[in-house]
């Protein structure tokens, strides 16, 4: 495939508009994360040019691993329609440039291929792990935030809703998907769900603000140069009006389960004590949320309710046909049956599977 | 499916498409099928990482409770750890950097499970897998019939040390060697290897349409995981309790001496440097290649792909050298990409 890729690069090189032409172009292949299923996978390529200079990281070439399979196909058509959506609706250049640009969508080959540009920096997800972890943590979701929050205020088409219409066109929807997709588990949360709707109803009165969410805001997905984020990837799964939070709360963690990881890989299972029972982090977790409601005025006592959604929502997205991630459902089951409701019981909750489930093998 | 034209076994005749109740034009040879697999040899060899049986488990398991359930819920351990070689597409994932498509016909050489056939059958016109263990044919046929997969066809061949591959010239658009050419002089104890991998590479090449390229995944001799001691990988399957190291650094007569020692055979499993792989190739009629280090092996479960000439390789071979001086002679001398642990290679036929 990449033969006829490159071919069609170099062939279409002034009508793509790619600059002054190199000598040649070099493909190299990511490692898959085996996070979803291997049949609706996409491969994914930097492509570096070869110029009188040296090599220079320049595009990034998305095919499916199976060229005739839908979901797949459709991950690569979500991405670029969303990043145009993106582009029709946020004017700041400094937020853009750390978007990717898709420069071509097309079939090549019988295959869908989506070209975007390579974006510069370093991933977020390597200093995670620095000596200093707490105020890594700080400094990364500093970097973060700041990124988010421009994104989120500076969307053109973000609106107002009354929390009786929140209620049911995301808290209702939301746990419907939820029973439409594991109907044989749905009993076993009914009072969760309950409690949840329940929960609701102390904010009838209110309005809450809809956002648009990436969808897959983490540490792995992000690009940092000279402290600033200079690259935001993988908006497959951007919504316009997305869930409240979702973001902040799939930030925070996915960065604890990074840390959870890294510290069952290593055997230090004090490790992840620490950083769920060390009042030290809560409180910087806390000053984190607040600083994230407090810009956007969202009212800090509903994520009490955004964080179930939040993972019931990752659930449903975790075994929805484009995924397929099997590996990470029981996981996050295990999470929902411990009815989480604040962030610190839902990282509590995260690391309990550390103990109990055999680790993931591909 | 199958517009392969074969040659036959006992003549070299060219016979033609093959069905059921062909018979060799010229000597009457009658081609038989053996559970689903073609069957151009008579010749029974057992390789498999599988002891019979095991794998007459296996078997029986896949026919009983289907192919997965089989391996997945063996009370054999041995049996389990095989699901990673045949249920894993993104160990095939080397294989985009091939010229193939949506009607390429493709060999898979020496197909052991089915890892890369099952990963690349969806993706092409058609694949022969082919192999010179009836067994593992068998469980490739019974997983494509439970699959569904139509574009599968097995065909049980002659071990490769023989020299003959018996298709026609120019069938194939791609062709698999992935953990292959470095058993071929492995079966026949007598020989010199080297020339029997030369003389497949020439069948190889033959039995490939212009344009078309062979995929190689092979480790390097030398390696930078050698140097650091780790054990000569094909002298496991011969001896999984003793670690010999070294011996693929070593003149080939001298790792004999030292295989003969500790194992009571010579060493036979050659693989190359990368400079070694590029005279072989060529010498066989490969004029362009091109080499890949798969990173963290050519075996793995999910791999990054760097073109050995790229900065990345430098940099992973870099990472690895503790020493600085050496670290700073490598550099010098640009000697990273010959020290990737495997390669994957691609070789056209132009």
């Amino acid at each position: 495939m990449i033969p006829y890729i490159k071919e069609f690069i170099l062939k279409n090189w002034e009508s793509l508009k790619l600059g002054q032409r190199p000598k040649d172009l070099l493909f190299i292949k990511f490692e898959d994360r085996l996070i979803r299923s291997q049949d609706v996978s996409i491969i994914t390529f930097l492509v570096k040019k070869i110029t009188n200079n040296g090599e220079t990281p320049f595009l990034i070439v998305k095919i499916p691993r199976y060229p005739e399979n839908q979901y797949a196909n459709l991950t690569l058509e979500n991405e670029y329609n969303n990043l145009i959506k993106v582009q029709e609706n946020i004017d700041d250049q400094n937020i853009l440039n750390a978007m990717p640009n898709p420069i071509l969508m097309k079939k090549i080959n019988n295959s869908i291929v989506f070209i975007s540009n390579h974006l510069l920096g370093n991933e977020m997800g390597y200093s995670i792990f620095s000596k200093n972890i707490d105020s890594a943590f700080l400094d990364n979701f500093n970097m973060s935030f700041k990124w988010l929050v421009n994104f989120q205020n500076l969307w053109t088409n973000k609106f107002m809703i009354t929390f009786k219409e929140f209620t049911d066109k995301y808290v209702k929807a939301i746990i419907q998907k939820y029973c439409t997709t594991f109907p044989n588990r749905a009993n076993s949360h009914d009072k969760y769900f309950d409690a949840i709707l329940h929960k609701c109803s102390e904010f009838s009165n209110e309005e809450i603000i809809i956002l648009p969410q990436h969808g897959d805001f983490h540490a792995s997905n992000l690009f940092i140069t000279n402290n600033k984020i200079s690259g935001v990837i993988d908006f497959e799964d951007f919504t316009e009006n997305g869930i409240p939070c979702f973001d902040l709360i799939h930030f925070i963690s996915s960065y604890f389960e990074a840390l959870f990881d890294y510290s069952a890989n290593i055997g230090y299972g004090k490790g992840i004590e620490l950083l769920t029972c060390n009042s030290q982090w809560k409180e910087i977790i806390e000053i984190c949320i607040k600083k994230y409601c407090k810009t956007l005025t969202i009212n800090i006592n509903m994520l009490a309710i955004f964080i179930p959604l939040f993972l019931i929502e990752s659930i449903c997205i975790a075994a929805s046909p484009r995924k397929k991630a099997r590996y990470i459902i029981p996981k996050k089951e295990m999470i929902l049956s411990l009815h989480p409701f604040t962030v610190h019981e839902l990282l509590s909750d995260m690391a309990i599977p550390y103990y109990y489930l055999p680790k993931k093998k591909a | 499916m199958n517009n392969i034209q074969y040659l036959c076994p006992k003549c070299n005749n060219l016979i033609g498409q093959i069905t059921i109740n062909t018979t060799c034009q010229k000597c009457g040879n009658p081609i038989n099928f053996y559970n689903g697999a073609l069957k151009l040899s008579n010749q029974t060899s057992y390789w498999n990482v599988l002891s019979p049986d095991l794998m007459e488990k296996l078997l029986d398991d896949s026919k009983k409770h289907g192919w997965k359930d089989a391996i997945l819920k063996s009370d054999s351990q041995d049996i389990k750890d095989q699901y990673l070689f045949t249920d894993c597409p993104s160990r095939a994932d080397g294989t985009f950097y091939m010229p193939i498509g949506k009607n390429s016909t493709i060999l898979d050489l020496g197909s052991g499970f089915g890892s890369y056939t099952f990963a690349i059958s969806p993706r092409v016109g058609s694949v022969i897998a082919a192999d010179s263990n009836l067994e593992s044919l068998e469980f490739i046929s019974l997983r494509a019939k439970q699959e569904n997969k139509k574009n599968i066809q097995t065909v049980f061949i002659k071990p490769l040390d023989y020299g003959k591959i018996l298709f026609d010239d120019a069938q194939f658009d791609g062709i698999i060697m992935n953990g292959v050419l470095e058993w071929v002089g492995s079966f026949l104890k007598k020989g010199d290897p080297l020339k029997m991998q030369k003389k497949c590479l020439k069948e190889v090449f033959r039995i490939l349409k212009p344009g078309g390229s062979v995929f190689i995944g092979i480790e390097n001799r030398f390696g930078l995981r050698y140097f650091e001691g780790e054990r000569d990988d094909h002298l496991k399957y011969y001896a999984l309790d003793k670690k010999i190291s070294y011996t693929t650094l070593l003149p080939r007569f001298i790792a004999s001496i030292i295989t003969r020692k500790h194992l009571g055979i010579p060493y036979r499993t050659y693989t190359h440097s990368l400079f070694g792989l590029k005279r072989l190739l060529n010498r066989s009629g490969f004029k362009k290649t091109e080499f890949y280090f798969p990173v963290s092996d050519y075996r793995a479960v999910t791999t990054k792909i760097f073109p050995i000439e790229c900065n990345e390789t430098k940099q992973d071979i870099q990472r690895r050298i503790s020493n600085k001086y050496l670290s700073k002679i490598v550099n010098f001398l640009k000697l990273e990409k010959t020290l990737c642990d495997s390669y994957f290679v691609i070789a056209h036929k132009s």
